[in-house]
């Protein structure tokens, strides 16, 4: 009972660990939100933990194995034209993303590859930020007439 | 526990109305085996057998019921853990299967002798539509009072576009 | 008020006693409770029915699901019920990784559990305190496995990430510090005259009950009934471990009478022999690999050509969790059956609710460790209050629709 007593008193001085959501914004405001008080920094996160999903548009071949292991159906395969060539290209829908690196661990040219980045709380989910391969998707995607806009849609 | 015993013991009393049995063991070392027990009952002599499965130990029921469709009749499938003596490791798997035709979606039920298994018997009414006689309590499970009759869920044709 | 006059009481489905959804109609004659009905059902997720539609590894994913606390049960059960089925045997280490990451599962889980309890019986210190330690296991988790909660570290066959020297140092770390506290910490949860006055002798559920009502897990020994999947079916590495017996009230000198206390008593002690069951599998973990060295697609197609079924059972922290496959030449299984230890445990609540005070209601139905998500794994899809029915075709249509409206929105 003591060394509960203790622990409670230990609390009671112990330094506030809030801050603002999401915490991206602050980044960009240091100057202002210091004027509201402190800005704590994030715990650190060990080597392995799982976060944002990077993707290289280049090394990727189109194979869709991704999209067949995701179990969230996050990873979208759309047509696209790079270099002449018919090809197809993945966007992944990080809000709807589950973390589970099965993608990551299939693929055959490491186009994808986990970071420890965890900064992605956002108002919108299907803002730029969260869709990874939008920006290529808008350069690459093969807009036919009569070609559906959404190959793979969730259950 | 041997399974041979368990087997014999069943014919002995039930006769013809053993089905089929198959026996699955997977070998640890030490003596450790894990067991699995298949049994095909008719469903006439479906209680009785549960009866005389409880005379031989503990038995608990483990999953609620799976089950095979087939064109003319449903194969339940029951689950139930049977543990004998009280040494280490000694739990077996006893899976009984009951053929079901589909025109009489009947079974009796087993709460009067493993009493927890009616969350499992509610739900198998309510998510595969066997009717279980006798049953204490037949109220659904888990939908409410708004699931219109004869809609099973669990049994729902699967769509052909989902599967792509 | 007279004494033979009842009334009902109806607590739920959403109420602040109860962490999830669940409804409560209870008989009430004076402050004395005489019946009680439960109804399930208010967070249908239709999950054994989304399995029928995914092929073998996203199923893994979607299971973890099932359960935030038990998301490494209800995989292990599941991996174990399709390695029974297809005949793989798993790589020794893998056995032990698997055995360690349950443990330190069980070992926040209950650390959760206690929090809950004192909750429930408003001793609130003691919940912040159980949930502040809780974190250093979740940090090795975290560390171990790269998430807190969902793990994702379970495959067909094995594991997917190994314990490097530097995760060693962290587990050993971890059972330092809550060996150092568990002393302190059972003294607490087990001694203090408040806890005691409120959970002994309250929601009584004899052995003869539990073992008739199927009663699995800590609600089970705490009725003194020995039933413990790691020690009655060989799982993992368990079956190695030969000193391993289920733990009993008798462990701390106290013959069970099946109370909230003896429940309590069964998961402090718990903590302690995952404690030493981590320490076990570090000292003796066997080099080797993690798994079988085919990769997710691969899997997938020797599955596809598989026909059978398997059961898989493992001891979750709450009780015995059990899955059947039924496996039939398909990308997807024919059947996936998942029972989750509440869904056993519910029953038991009606012996333990009679004769019980009303303030007591809350510790009784905290007292099985109660996962009412788990229990309520699958649904049935409804339309909004208009009481009329739609096909799944037309849902799926309907929501894709939607979907894809929100994403035109946004792409623009």
């Amino acid at each position: 009972m003591l060394g509960m007593v203790y622990k409670v008193v230990e609390q009671l001085f112990a330094k506030k660990s809030t801050n603002y959501f999401p915490s991206k914004y602050i980044l960009e405001d240091t100057a202002d939100t210091l004027k509201k008080g402190t800005i704590h920094p994030p715990v650190g996160v060990k080597e392995g933990f799982r976060g944002r999903l990077e993707y290289n548009v280049e090394s990727c071949t189109g194979c869709g194995l991704c999209s067949k292991v995701c179990p969230a159906n996050a990873i979208e395969l759309y047509p696209a034209v790079i270099n002449d060539k018919k090809t197809k290209r993945i966007v992944i829908y990080l809000s709807r993303c589950t973390y589970c690196q099965e993608c990551v661990n299939i693929c055959p040219k490491n186009s994808i590859q986990i970071t420890t980045h965890f900064f992605m709380a956002d108002y919108n989910k299907y803002d730029a930020s969260l869709v990874v391969g939008l920006e290529h998707r808008k350069k690459y995607e093969l807009k036919e007439e009569g070609s559906p806009d959404v190959q793979k849609e969730g259950n | 526990m041997k399974t041979e015993s368990i087997v014999t013991v069943l014919q002995n009393k039930l006769g013809s109305h053993i089905q089929a049995s198959r026996e699955k063991i997977t070998n640890y070392g030490n003596g450790i085996n894990r067991v699995t027990l298949w049994i095909s009952i008719d469903r006439e002599s479906f209680h009785s057998s549960i009866a005389i499965l409880k005379t031989m130990g503990r038995l608990h029921i483990s999953t609620p019921m799976p089950y095979k469709e087939y064109e003319d009749r449903i194969e339940l499938i029951y689950p139930f853990a049977l543990k004998e003596k009280d040494t280490k490791f000694s739990e077996i798997m006893v899976i009984i299967s009951v053929d079901i035709p589909k025109d009489d979606l009947k079974i009796r039920t087993i709460t009067d002798i493993v009493p927890g298994a009616l969350f499992m018997e509610r739900e198998t009414m309510e998510m595969i539509g066997v009717e279980i006689e006798d049953i204490p309590d037949p109220r659904r499970l888990f939908t409410g009072n708004y699931l219109p009759d004869g809609v099973y869920p669990l049994r729902t044709p699967k769509s052909k576009e989902s599967m792509q | 008020m007279k004494s033979d006059i009842t009334y009902p009481l109806n607590i739920g489905p959403v109420h602040p006693a109860f962490k999830e959804p669940i409804k409560f109609t209870f008989r009430i004659e004076g402050e004395k409770v005489v019946g009680a009905d439960i109804d399930f059902g208010y967070t249908h997720r239709a999950i054994e029915r989304i399995a029928q539609e995914r092929n073998y590894i996203q199923i893994i994913y979607l299971l973890e699901r099932v359960c935030g606390i038990c998301s490494f049960s209800h995989p292990m059960a599941y991996c174990l019920a399709i390695e029974d089925v297809a005949g793989i045997e798993v790589p020794p280490r893998a056995r032990y990784i698997r055995t360690i990451v349950g443990e330190l599962e069980r070992l926040h889980s209950h650390l959760l559990w206690t929090g809950v309890a004192a909750h429930e019986i408003g001793f609130d210190t003691l919940f912040m305190y159980t949930w502040n330690i809780r974190e250093k296991v979740l940090d090795c988790l975290e560390e171990l496995t790269g998430n807190r909660i969902n793990y994702a570290m379970l495959t067909i066959g094995g594991v997917r990430r190994d314990i490097t020297a530097d995760n060693a140092q962290t587990i050993h770390q971890v059972l330092e510090y809550y060996e150092e506290l568990y002393n302190r910490t059972s003294e607490i949860l087990l001694d203090d005259l408040t806890l005691r006055a409120r959970t002994e002798g309250v929601g009584i559920l004899t052995i003869e009950q539990a073992e008739r009502l199927c009663a699995v897990g800590p609600t089970a020994r705490g009725s003194g009934l020995m039933k413990d999947v790691r020690v009655d079916y060989p799982v993992n590495a368990y079956y190695e471990i030969l000193w391993l017996k289920p733990v009993s009230p008798r462990d701390i000198g106290k013959e069970p009478i099946g109370d909230v206390y003896d429940r309590m008593a069964v998961r402090v002690l718990e903590i302690q022999q995952a404690i030493k069951i981590i320490q076990f599998c570090m000292e003796n973990l066997p080099e080797g690999d993690i798994n079988t060295g085919s990769g997710a697609v691969k899997m997938i197609n020797a599955l596809k050509k598989l026909e059978g079924e398997g059961v898989g059972r493992y001891e979750a922290p709450r009780g015995e969790v059990c899955h059947y496959v039924i496996l039939d030449n398909q990308e997807h299984p024919v059947q996936i059956k998942v029972k989750a230890p509440t869904y056993s445990n519910g029953f038991t609540w009606a012996p333990m609710l009679t004769n019980i005070e009303i303030a007591d209601i809350p510790i009784v139905v905290a007292s099985i460790d109660p996962c009412v998500a788990c229990a309520d794994r699958m649904t049935y899809v409804q339309a909004d209050g208009s009481r009329t029915t739609i096909s799944w075709e037309e849902l799926r249509a309907k929501s894709i629709q939607k979907y894809k409206g929100v994403r035109r929105q946004w792409m623009k």
